[in-house]
């Protein structure tokens, strides 16, 4: 529930000449219960047999309304779907009404049964203002069919708006409708969906959209899905009435935002920013840097983001001295703490592109949902409203992906903004390490214990979910998190803590976080009659895997990009050789345009009676196409394959 | 923007400030506890619920009002900003007061959250009376305190609450007072106060009878995973109304289970007294109809039952407590477990059979009905009904439940049968033993350099099968059932890979029947003219030993046994060089047998283990943990073949 600007955009003006007209879906009747009688039922566990989709805007006085009005059928073949449907949620937002709603079953042998309308509940909630109409089918057997529309009147989006038109399951009838009134023109982009068809009413314009068979999709294993599922965009593009077009694009939206974020604060606001400076300790020497840093630790550690977006969590003074703020609030204060404080810096909006794709070649609020910070002069990011995240490493999902780059241009004593969408680059590899440097011994007296110490150093995103909050974590809970690592060794091993380093909040960034722990295992080595087993592999922990062969259909991306260094030092026990140490060598990569993308590979040195090998591996690139998945599916599991690599160990004749 | 370039000159003089503005800001309170609890994010400094009891005009009115403040001692504070309440029909919230306590020079001043935001909670049930309120505390910080002061009344006399003494935060002092009339009776029952230094006082002020329960310095409580509920362990006091006396007569309320049952029974009397509709009665008989004895036609009952109505729950106000006819719940094909009771006992009804409609608390409830007769004591409904002079009970919230097993999350807790609107029985439910939840595998193994191929067909029974099915539910599709068979039935790695996999099941409370083919790869070692094969392809009790170090007690869901035979093809040309030895051990926590045999040119190996208890307790797990020491090693030993001439 992002609500950071879109109260600012200011409403067009449409003065309209036209008559009042009524709303279409006053007229919307859901037919008899008789229209499915004819469907071709399957083994499947669901079929959608309509979903439909109308959307109306119409001038109500000066003013633009939006009617919507969803329809759908389902049938239901299975425990799971009739769980999944038999109950339905339908929220609303405070400014917005749900007018009609109705809902019925449609049992095996044609009886409908409709549910009464004192079963419709509701439900409200202040703090997000959300508000629901829910309730529960009745009377639903294996294979009935569930139908239900609603009708609702809302605050008009139509600065850009999206509609997901794929589930996981076959839909016989999708369709989709846009009404406006003859002078509004509206542009569309769809995604995976045949292009709209534009024509007229009287009175309105018309545009339209509709599939028979609509297939269903279905998730994979780290597959952008909700990116992937076909999809829709609209906008409202032109005023016939007052000859304008292009009505929506990022250049209003740019000098808005602009504004609104970069608004000088009042003499007490800026008061308050210094005393908070001086709270965190924010020394004027400090570099350029280090000053971000300890702002947004500040910020993410003392200011707490709540969902509730009055205007008490938006105005500076308020949130400096209650230490609360709305997402909206927070961002306000990081730019007015920026600017204080003469960094230079641009707000970048951008989507999850887990969730939509940011589309450059088509300007629609839409695309405006998630917040960065860039500072052009490192050519870093910051994501103000991600606790879990910090400068240099904003959410993954936010790069590797466009986003709308709002830059401050100055015109003489004037100050305004111009926005460019531009490519949000991913952080490369190398800045994201996972390291583990392992001595192993063999038990003079017993070949089958071990102790192994393990060194496992973390920076970027491998350690962006702890050590800004190491310092928080403490005694029994502290130990056990570290253990924890120690026991994707060996979960049974006996561990003792040696030491932590770059625990302190400040230290991420800046230098790894570290823990260095001692094992006593037994699990690692295997006695075979004279010989022994020594389980390497297992050293570098269970490793995720690909090996069951299966057709891909969705590309697999990856959160970051990220390096894994192993080093390991195996003293081999006197009067033993290691037989087949050529069992480490693996190597496998992935090189496009004479860089490498992706590899795994491993190798051993002799040194006397020590084993050193090297296991090392890397991403830099998230988004596999379904082009070179078998590519990473074979780095994949080469980790894979080394986390089963056994050593042989056979005494000297 | 400017402003920040001046300070620049003044560098030192700035630094100087900082330091010096830091200590002022320190609140010496902090330092004191953190001494004492180092570990500590949070004290509850005051925790005080004072409840008065009084009789107006017959009836109880009941007000509970709460103290609550707390210090904040690391920097964690301002994660604690959101604060929320529920409340709900019985507990009708009356008053709500919070500000936060900004430590400031020497002194707090406070600030008052002005701000409530009310919301209907879903969370929950599908349809309840739950609601919450919750605020944001200004500035909250280190060294600063929250207060909180709230007061409920609560609706009904059989709804005190509970009162706990511990947190996961240490606490300063926590206190119950209980003012009562003089007239009113009151009993407290308690749990896990043995050995806290818990001070107690009975005494009459202002012509009150006041109960005084409390308790200084208490240290903080650790969760862990997989532990039974807070109940179990946290100390606490469930207070209760046996009667009062009103007008010279004495009124029961909850003087023991009598009247919790009496009270119960009022609330279900006024169902299923129509009588059922005409389709019920056609399902009851066509479903019956070529069944000969009571336990069969029962179970085409429970099963349909099971198959056809859906779990939604409803739990407004008293609603709660009370089940919707059987007429409603058949014809909306869905309810909750009291629903799904009430629909049971009437179609039992028509096929001459009687049922009992049964309180149960789940195994999250550690009480008896003795300890504590009220409300608080259970939370579920079942229908019990007898056959041959055996109770099973039903409970048709989910699927896949043969007749003779209880839910495995009531197995070993008492059930308050009613047996008429004035009798019941209090029975104790079974806990099924292991043996009758099994994991059976045969599998045959042939070698292919360092891979392994097997075939296994398997047999799962009791509430392994139960869960199996489940999972099984929405795997339509063939690449998904191999997905979860190549986690639910690995063999020696993540290597492990199944393919022409069969399922099927006789009966549908009967066991389940799987057979699969597999592939290992890179498993089995060859080095010169040897080859080690470790046969010990399951070793999942191994993990057991990772619970050693435990505080609390772990909870599993149900006991249950795994018997593995893997009969290795001895490849042509080689012999047995080392044949592992074979190991047993048994007592009354786990059972562990491995086994190794030559026979007819095959290696046959067996291992077999039961975890004998569904609650293994701290020091129970200390000896899990010495007997996984002995088992591990076991897993380790590696079969070698060797070559022959």
């Amino acid at each position: 529930m992002k609500k950071y600007f879109f109260s600012l955009i200011l409403l067009c003006s449409f003065l309209s000449t036209y008559a009042q007209v009524q709303p279409e879906y006053l007229s919307f009747d859901w037919g008899s219960a008789q229209k499915f009688d004819q469907i071709n039922t399957t083994d499947d566990p669901i079929l959608g047999l309509l979903e439909k989709h109308q959307v109306e805007f119409i001038f109500d006085g000066e003013n633009l309304a939006e009617f919507a009005l969803q329809h759908r059928a389902v049938w239901l073949n299975s425990d799971e779907s009739i769980e999944d449907f038999n109950r339905i949620y339908l929220p609303y937002s405070a400014s917005s009404e749900l007018v009609v709603s109705r809902a019925r079953v449609i049992q095996p042998g044609g009886k409908a049964l409709e549910l009464d309308q004192s079963k419709i509940l509701t439900a409200q909630d202040e703090e997000t203002g959300q508000q629901y109409k829910y309730f529960a089918f009745e009377g639903i057997e294996k294979g009935s069919i569930i139908e239900y529309y609603y009708k609702e009147r809302k605050q008009p989006s139509y600065n850009g708006r999206k509609y997901r038109l794929q589930s996981k399951y076959q839909v016989e009838d999708l369709s989709f409708e846009l009404l406006s009134p003859s002078n509004l023109g509206f542009a569309f982009k769809t995604y995976a969906l045949p292009e709209i068809q534009e024509d007229s009413v009287p009175g309105k314009n018309r545009y339209r959209l509709s599939v028979k068979g609509m297939k269903g999709l279905e998730n994979e294993q780290s597959a952008p899905y909700n990116a992937s599922r076909a999809s829709l965009v609209y906008k409202i593009d032109e005023n016939k009435a007052r000859n304008r077009r292009n009505l929506v694009s990022y250049k209003t939206a740019s000098q808005n935002i602009f504004k609104y974020y970069n608004e000088e604060p009042s003499k007490k606001a800026a008061k308050l920013l210094q005393d908070f400076f001086t709270e965190l300790g924010i020394t004027a020497t400090a570099d350029e840097e280090a000053k971000i840093r300890t702002l947004e630790n500040g910020i993410k550690r003392g200011i707490y983001e709540a969902e509730v977006d009055g205007d008490a969590q938006k105005d500076l003074e308020q949130i400096l001295t209650n230490k609360v703020a709305s997402s909206t609030g927070v961002i306000k204060l990081y730019v007015a703490a920026l600017n204080a404080l003469g960094i230079e810096n641009q707000i970048v909006f951008t989507t999850d592109r887990g969730e939509t794709i940011f589309d450059p070649d088509f300007e629609a609020y839409n695309f405006l949902q998630e917040v960065l910070l860039y500072f052009p002069k490192h050519k870093k990011y910051l994501a103000p409203n991600e606790s879990n995240s910090r400068y240099g490493f904003p959410p993954g999902e936010y790069t590797d992906n466009y986003g709308l780059f709002i830059k401050q241009v100055k015109v003489g004593p004037y100050v305004s903004a111009v926005g460019k969408v531009q490519y949000i680059e991913p952080v490369r590899a190398d800045k994201s390490i996972d390291r583990m440097k392992i001595d192993v011994n063999f038990d003079a007296d017993d070949l089958s214990q071990n102790t192994v110490k393990l060194g496992l150093e973390m920076t970027g995103y491998y350690a962006v979910y702890l050590q800004p909050f190491f310092d928080l974590v403490k005694g029994k809970e502290r130990d056990e998190l570290i253990e924890s690592f120690g026991k994707r060794v060996d979960a049974n091993a006996d561990i003792k803590v040696l030491e932590v380093k770059g625990g302190n909040p400040a230290d991420f960034g800046v230098k790894p976080l570290e823990f260095i722990m001692e094992l006593q295992s037994q699990s690692l080595t295997e006695k075979a009659g004279r010989k022994f087993l020594f389980k390497l592999g297992q050293l570098i922990g269970p490793q995720i895997e690909m090996y069951q062969e299966k057709a891909r259909v969705l590309p697999l991306e990856n959160d970051f990009t990220r390096t894994y260094f192993r080093t390991i030092t195996l003293q081999i026990p006197d009067g033993y050789r290691v037989v087949n140490p050529e069992d480490i060598n693996i190597d496998h990569h992935y090189i496009k345009d004479g860089q490498e993308l992706m590899y795994f590979r491993s190798s051993y040195e002799q040194k006397g009676n020590q084993l050193i090998i090297k296991a090392d591996e890397s991403y830099d690139i998230n988004k596999i196409p379904v082009e070179i998945f078998e590519q990473y599916r074979t780095v994949i599991n080469s980790a894979a394959d080394f986390n089963k690599v056994t050593l042989v160990l056979e005494p000297v004749q | 923007m400017t402003t920040w370039k001046k300070l620049n000159k003044i560098n030192l003089l700035l630094f100087l400030l900082v330091l010096g503005g830091l200590q002022a800001q320190q609140n010496p309170e902090v330092a004191g506890y953190l001494e004492q609890y180092p570990e500590a994010e949070r004290i509850g400094l005051v925790n005080k619920r004072v409840v008065r009891i009084e009789i107006e005009d017959g009836e109880l009115v009941i007000n509970q009002k709460n103290w609550e403040e707390d210090l904040f001692l690391d920097n964690s504070a301002s994660f604690s900003t959101r604060s929320s309440l529920s409340y709900s029909t019985f507990f009708e919230l009356r008053k709500l007061e919070a500000a936060t306590l900004v430590y400031n020079k020497g002194r707090y001043e406070e600030i008052t959250v002005t701000d409530f935001k009310k919301k209907d909670e879903l969370d929950g049930s599908f349809y309840d009376d739950n609601k919450s309120v919750s605020f944001l505390y200004p500035r909250l910080q280190k060294g600063g305190k929250t207060k909180l002061t709230y007061e409920y009344q609560i609706k009904n006399p059989r709804f005190l609450s509970t009162f706990f003494f511990a947190d996961y935060q240490p606490m300063k002092e926590a206190v119950l007072e209980i003012w009562a009339d003089p007239k009113v009776e009151l009993d407290f029952a308690t749990f896990h106060l043995e050995g806290l230094p818990i001070e107690k006082s009975v005494e009459k002020k202002k012509g009150m009878m006041v109960y005084s329960f409390s308790m200084k310095n208490i240290e903080p409580f650790e969760g862990e995973g997989s532990a039974p509920d807070y109940r179990y362990y946290l100390p606490h006091i469930i207070p209760r109304v046996k009667a009062y006396e009103y007008k010279k007569q004495r009124i029961p309320v909850l003087e023991d289970t009598q009247d919790l049952y009496r009270w119960y029974s009022s609330l279900v009397q006024p169902v299923n007294q129509e009588s059922a509709d005409a389709a019920i009665e056609v399902l009851v008989k066509e479903i019956t109809a070529d069944k000969n004895t009571d336990l069969e036609k029962a179970k085409a009952i429970y099963y349909w039952t099971q198959k056809n109505i859906k779990y939604v729950a409803f739990e407004y106000a008293l609603g709660g407590f009370v089940p919707r006819s059987a007429n409603e719940v058949f014809r909306k094909k869905y309810g909750d477990c009291k629903d799904n009771s009430s629909l049971l006992f009437k179609m039992l009804e028509i096929a001459g059979m009687k049922g009992y409609l049964t309180w149960i608390g789940t195994r999250d409830l550690p009480y008896t009905y003795t300890e504590v007769p009220s409300p608080q004591v259970d939370n579920h409904m079942i229908l019990t009904v007898e056959i041959e002079g055996k109770n099973y009970f039903l409970d048709a919230t989910g699927r896949y439940l043969p007749m003779a097993l209880p839910s495995s999350f009531i197995q070993g807790k008492e059930a308050l049968i009613g047996k008429t609107p004035e009798t019941y029985e209090v029975v104790e439910v079974p806990i099924i033993p292991a043996a009758q939840n099994q994991q059976r595998e045969e599998t045959s193994l042939r070698l292919e350099g360092a891979s392994i191929l097997g075939s296994t067909q398997g047999e799962l029974s009791g509430y392994v099968a139960v869960d199996f099915l489940y999972e099984m539910e929405d795997r339509t599709k063939e690449q998904k059932v191999q997905e979860y068979f190549n986690f639910r039935f690995r063999k020696g790695s993540n290597s492990f890979l199944s393919e022409n996999i069969k399922v099927s099941q006789a009966e549908y409370d009967g066991p389940v029947s799987i057979g699969f083919d597999f592939k290992l790869d890179n498993y089995a070692k060859q080095i010169g003219d040897e080859i080690y094969v470790n046969l010990n392809l399951n070793r999942d009790i191994a993990d057991l030993g990772l619970f050693k170090d435990r505080e609390l007690s772990w909870e599993i869901d149900y006991q249950s046994q795994a018997y593995f035979h893997n009969s290795l093809d001895l490849p042509e040309g080689y012999a047995v060089d080392y044949l592992p030895e074979n190991f047993e051990l048994k007592n009354d926590l786990i059972e562990c047998t491995i086994r190794y045999a030559m026979k007819d040119g095959r290696i046959d190996y067996t291992h077999q283990y039961a975890l004998k208890k569904i609650l293994y307790s701290p020091s129970e797990l200390k000896e899990l943990g010495s007997l996984i020491k002995k088992i591990e090693p076991q897993f380790r030993e590696v079969l070698v073949l060797k070559k022959t001439q």
